[in-house]
């Protein structure tokens, strides 16, 4: 590539030579420069400026933050939490509410005429009445268990001791498991 | 100065102005944008939070708005699971019920048991009294007794029974009583 040449009239007839400029280079100089300065620039703004915008950002919702935990009223929210508290045990509490005495109204409906108890006791976690009784016979015992077994109210009937009385009687022990769903409801 | 000289000068500057626009890339500017992007990501989360927060305060607010009109509710849940152990007046309330059964309580021994937490943690516990209890009476008016202890305002469990028929003729026939109350601790 020839060098440009320009030539210039001055005062008089006097010929003068400009030097050549720099150009292409001179240009990618200012350029890089520009770019230089453009990245010195963002980076000051992302430090200073977009970073402590941030921070001031964050520092607000937290107060912000704060403040909410503010409107409500402590006693109140206390009062609160209290009641709300009392319904979830409550629910808690009734559902293992259970009427045992209708373990009555099962032994009143069930017992045969020749059969006395003289001790009966249940426990709500076997579910479990256990009676001890006499009858007069091993027919009236067996006639007895037969009426239990039938009964719907009962899950499980079983004899745990059996003697005979020198005056002849027989005393027992027996054990009626009790379906859960018969005591969840009061009886009539 | 002559035009090469220039000329080598401009593109030296330019190459050291372009490296050095790359290190302030590569050395600041992304780990700039890497505390940026923490600190975006803290501020959305922080927000997002915020926006919940606020939700549920007035929810909140609502709910309590709502709680402050039904004092009704309140009497009777209090009545149901008192706040605290209120033993004597669980022992008053047994005694209306023997005296409205025409029972006669003849034992009575109160017991606190470990308080149940909550499923909930923020929940109150719930506290334990076991009430042990015998009373002597007619068959008829015994199981009168246990119907009315099982349908108390103060809520009680009833965990175990045992029923002993008079031993002689005109006797008093028992039944002892395990029973649960609860109260908020």
């Amino acid at each position: 590539m020839s060098p440009t040449f320009e030539t210039q009239s001055n005062k008089g007839d006097e010929f003068t030579i400009s030097a050549p400029s720099a150009g292409l280079p001179w240009r990618l100089m200012v350029f890089s420069g520009v770019l230089f300065a453009f990245s010195i620039f963002i980076f000051f703004g992302i430090k200073f400026g977009y970073t402590s915008y941030l921070d001031d950002q964050s520092i607000k919702i937290d107060q912000q933050l704060e403040s909410l935990a503010k409107k409500i009223n402590e006693a109140d929210q206390e009062k609160f939490i209290g009641f709300y508290s009392q319904i979830v045990n409550l629910r808690t509490v009734l559902e293992k509410h259970l009427f045992v005495s209708n373990t009555f109204k099962i032994l009143e409906k069930y017992i045969i005429q020749t059969v006395f108890f003289k001790d009966s006791s249940f426990d709500v976690n076997s579910n479990t009445i256990q009676a001890m009784g006499s009858t007069d016979s091993f027919n009236s015992l067996a006639q007895q268990m037969a009426i239990f077994e039938k009964a719907p109210e009962i899950t499980k009937v079983s004899l745990d001791a059996v003697s005979l009385q020198p005056s002849g009687g027989v005393t027992f022990t027996i054990k009626l498991q009790v379906q859960p769903a018969f005591l969840s409801k009061p009886s009539a | 100065m002559r035009v090469s000289t220039k000329r080598i000068l401009s593109i030296g500057l330019a190459g050291l102005f372009f490296i050095g626009a790359l290190v302030t890339y590569l050395n600041f500017i992304q780990g700039a944008m890497t505390i940026v992007n923490e600190k975006r990501a803290k501020v959305a989360t922080q927000t997002a939070l915020f926006q919940n927060q606020d939700q549920a305060v007035k929810q909140v607010q609502s709910l309590i708005e709502q709680f402050k009109n039904v004092t009704n509710i309140q009497q009777t849940a209090s009545l149901a699971i008192p706040n605290g152990e209120e033993a004597i007046r669980a022992l008053r309330q047994i005694e209306a019920i023997g005296i409205a059964s025409t029972v006669k309580i003849a034992s009575i021994k109160f017991q606190s048991l470990p308080p149940r937490s909550s499923a909930q943690s923020f929940l109150k516990k719930l506290g334990v009294l076991e009430v042990d209890l015998s009373a002597r009476g007619d068959y008829p008016s015994l199981k009168d007794f246990l119907k009315k202890m099982e349908t108390t305002v103060r809520i009680a469990n009833i965990k175990k029974i045992t029923f002993k028929p008079a031993a002689v003729r005109g006797g008093s026939d028992s039944l002892d009583i395990t029973v649960e109350m609860y109260y908020q601790i």
